[in-house]
């Protein structure tokens, strides 16, 4: 580029008035949004003012490939690749599996998860299921979400949170974004402690389909899942799970802003309503138990039950974490998919602990530790006006929380009178009131 | 200052409804009066005097309705806008202010500092106000926070060069800062800066920059004084960077023609002007005023391109 001689750099230097464009003209003008006349004149201001010229850069949003830039490319290459490859021999041994395996196998499976649903039902939804199979399926994923979709049932007792189907984590593409998405939200996870302890994100994925498909028991799970509770529970509600939730990821695969904000709201008010909701009749619920299936419908019956099986083995209570942005979010699917959950405003979440359906948050607000406890599950939040030990400093920020059970606990706070000084915590009344553990 | 526009308001108020119905103010606590409230004042900042009905007309339909309610209902308090907002802009928030810090706690204090004045943490007259009432949705609300963000940072900066002695600034050997690289504050640089050039010299830049248009001067100053990259300024313009690239090339032959020509004019042979204009002003004389007021704009946001 042709060099400019320096006085008439020194002079392009020159001038600029003491009124600057405000927020609002800037943005407009970066996002191209202003008229002839008013781009003329911030351009002119622009032209002149190197405060504002610095304002309008910083605050272009980031580039697809800058935010790209973030993560190690080299890791984040072999990561993609492996995670291709595992999604794609997922969905082709799920295909395989569908095909090969004996009824005998979702027989035996069936009565524990499976409510019978009457004729006229099932051959409603084993039409649904055939017609879905049959439609000429861009790929081999698109088939295999569509057959989740219909068919994906779940099943839940009352203690443990929604069952995410395996529906909405059948396609390639779906998988590659929740692993993405998973991985983003590990990096941004900064204390990591909330975070449970299911596998591997990549072997997650590998372990959970390929186990599905291949119909072997599933594999021990973490000590947060209930699986085996879920299974044995009687009476436990059963109902369609071609639910709210896998509209809700659509939505979030769509990433729209506004489309986050509904699911939330959906999501809490879903998640409070399945806790209440008497089971479902069976003609409502359930694809048809083998019984009713004839032989022209084995495999989408296959497919309706694999998918099912599939399901059971994600089968976990919500899990918690908070994000380094200081938001609180919960996972009803081992963490494969996270959604924000509205507390209180202006606060920031450093710490969550949660026993079965108790819920705590700790963080700050304008430099004033807060504590908040969930007794349904997160649908809704109490502030605890927690009294400190006696002769303790003023809490400024709450910044790891252990509960054990309902009543006891542990929280690490930060001094308001000096923050690299930590005090630990304990309560033995759920978070009310807290002392400071002896001194050995 | 805002100032009541010419064209009668009360000719737009189907077009005030409409952008009503599409706010979804109500579900943030705002009536309809108190929406058309809010169009009013936009309208009395931004409409010129002189605004007809379409001038009027064309600034509404342009505005982000939903984002100004929503704002709105935060800025007034109402829990379901801040539900909304936290949701919608919150992770934004921070990753907007990491991306512009380019580090984790700086992004998360700056970010923080700019949550606490959204919220409102000032009060006026027994009031809390809150940042979010300037916003007037002529822009996104995201971009808008960002541009609020960014505008803190550079604020921040500069306060803290203020804290910064002269000695420091001396070790660091600033007053000796390369020009081209040294930015500058326009509000702060002296007209007639002593630095000993000949005043023709100036004037004949002057007159040569006069003659661009406020765009070229201000991919000049860009590229030249601010060291953007290409394709920054091409982000910026929504142009593509070649076409950048073009311009900056073409501009700089002709403002050197343009003040040649300039010098010409005041009496300088050609060989006079083609040396004066070689000469480094920087060896004329050291003003180590002229310098701190210049260093006191961008700095660190300067040689970016260097570094990319």
């Amino acid at each position: 580029m042709a060099e400019l001689p320096k006085i008439v750099r020194q002079r392009l230097r020159a001038g600029g008035g003491e009124v600057h464009p405000d927020a609002d003209l800037l943005t407009a003008f970066a996002e191209k949004a202003l008229g002839e006349r008013e781009r003329a004149q911030v351009l002119e201001h622009l032209a002149a003012c190197a405060a504002c010229r610095e304002v309008v850069a910083l605050a272009l949003p980031q580039e697809e490939g800058e935010q790209a830039r973030a993560a190690p490319q080299g890791m984040r290459g072999w990561v993609l690749r492996w995670q291709t490859a595992a999604a794609l021999a997922t969905v082709a041994v799920a295909a395989i599996a569908l095909l090969t395996i004996p009824d005998a196998y979702f027989r035996a499976r069936a009565p524990v998860q499976v409510a019978k649903a009457p004729p006229g039902q099932s051959a409603a939804a084993r039409e649904e299921n055939s017609a879905a199979a049959n439609q000429p399926a861009h790929s081999e994923a698109d088939a295999a979400r569509k057959q989740a979709e219909a068919s994906t049932t779940v099943t839940r007792n009352k203690k443990e949170a929604v069952v995410q189907g395996a529906g909405e984590g059948g396609a390639v593409s779906a998988v590659l974004a929740d692993a993405e998405r998973g991985r983003r939200d590990e990096s941004k996870d900064k204390l990591g402690r909330v975070l449970p302890a299911p596998p591997a994100k990549e072997g997650q994925v590998s372990t959970f389909t390929a186990e599905g498909a291949k119909q072997v028991p599933p594999p021990a799970p973490p000590a947060t899942y209930d699986l085996k509770t879920a299974q044995a529970a009687p009476a436990a509600p059963t109902y369609q799970a071609k639910a709210q939730s896998a509209g809700m990821e659509k939505k979030q695969a769509v990433g729209g802003l506004v489309a986050g904000a509904a699911q939330q709201q959906s999501e809490s008010g879903a998640g409070k309503g399945t806790a209440t909701a008497a089971p479902v009749a069976a003609d409502q619920a359930q694809v048809a138990g083998p019984a009713q299936a004839g032989p022209a419908q084995a495999p989408a019956r296959a497919a309706n039950e694999t998918v099912q099986v599939m399901a059971e083995t994600v089968a976990v209570a919500p899990i918690w974490r908070t994000t380094a942005a200081g938001g609180l979010e919960r996972s009803h699917d081992a963490g494969r998919n996270w959604h924000a959950v509205p507390v209180s405003a202006g606060a920031a979440w450093n710490a969550v602990s949660s026993v079965g359906e108790h819920v705590w948050a700790g963080g700050h607000r304008q430099r004033t530790a807060v504590l908040y406890h969930s007794g349904d599950g997160g649908a809704h939040w109490t502030r605890l006006e927690f009294t400190g030990p006696a002769g303790a400093a003023p809490a400024a920020d709450v910044v790891a929380l252990n509960f054990t059970d309902a009543q006891h606990g542990v929280m690490t706070v930060v001094a308001a009178e000096d923050p690299r000084l930590r005090q630990i915590w304990t309560t033995a009344d759920g978070g009310h009131t807290w002392t400071a553990p002896p001194v050995h | 200052m805002p100032h009541k526009p010419a064209v009668d308001l009360r000719r737009l108020e189907a077009l005030f409804q409409e952008l009503f119905r599409k706010s979804e103010g109500e579900q943030y606590g705002l009536t309809a009066v108190d929406f058309f409230r809010i169009l009013a004042e936009v309208g009395a900042k931004y409409l010129p005097a002189s605004a007809g009905e379409t001038e009027a007309r064309a600034l509404y339909e342009s505005l982000r309705a939903e984002e100004l309610a929503l704002a709105r209902g935060c800025a007034a308090g109402n829990e379901r806008a801040w539900e909304v907002f936290l949701t919608r802009f919150r992770a934004k928030l921070y990753d907007a202010a990491r991306a512009i810090t380019r580090d984790d706690a700086s992004g998360r204090e700056l970010a923080d500092s700019l949550y606490a004045s959204l919220y409102g943490t000032e009060m006026r007259e027994g009031v809390r106000v809150s940042k979010l009432t300037f916003y007037m949705g002529r822009g996104s609300l995201e971009g808008w926070l960002r541009t609020v963000l960014a505008q803190e940072y550079v604020n921040q900066y500069r306060k803290r060069r203020r804290e910064v002695s002269l000695d420091e600034h001396l070790e660091q050997g600033e007053q000796f800062a390369e020009p081209a690289t040294a930015g500058g504050n326009p509000g702060t640089l002296p007209a007639d800066p002593a630095t000993g050039a000949d005043p023709r010299l100036e004037a004949a830049a002057d007159e040569a920059l006069a003659s661009l248009d406020a765009e070229e001067r201000f991919i000049l100053a860009s590229y030249y004084l601010d060291g953007r990259t290409l394709a920054q300024i091409a982000r910026t313009l929504g142009v593509h960077e070649s076409t950048i690239s073009r311009k900056l090339e073409k501009l700089a032959q002709e403002l050197r023609k343009k003040t040649l020509a300039a010098l010409e004019r005041r009496g300088m042979s050609r060989r006079q002007a083609e040396e004066a204009l070689e000469a480094d002003v920087r060896d004329l004389s050291v003003d180590v005023r002229g310098r701190l007021a210049q260093e006191m704009s961008a700095r660190p946001f300067q040689a970016r391109r260097s570094r990319e």
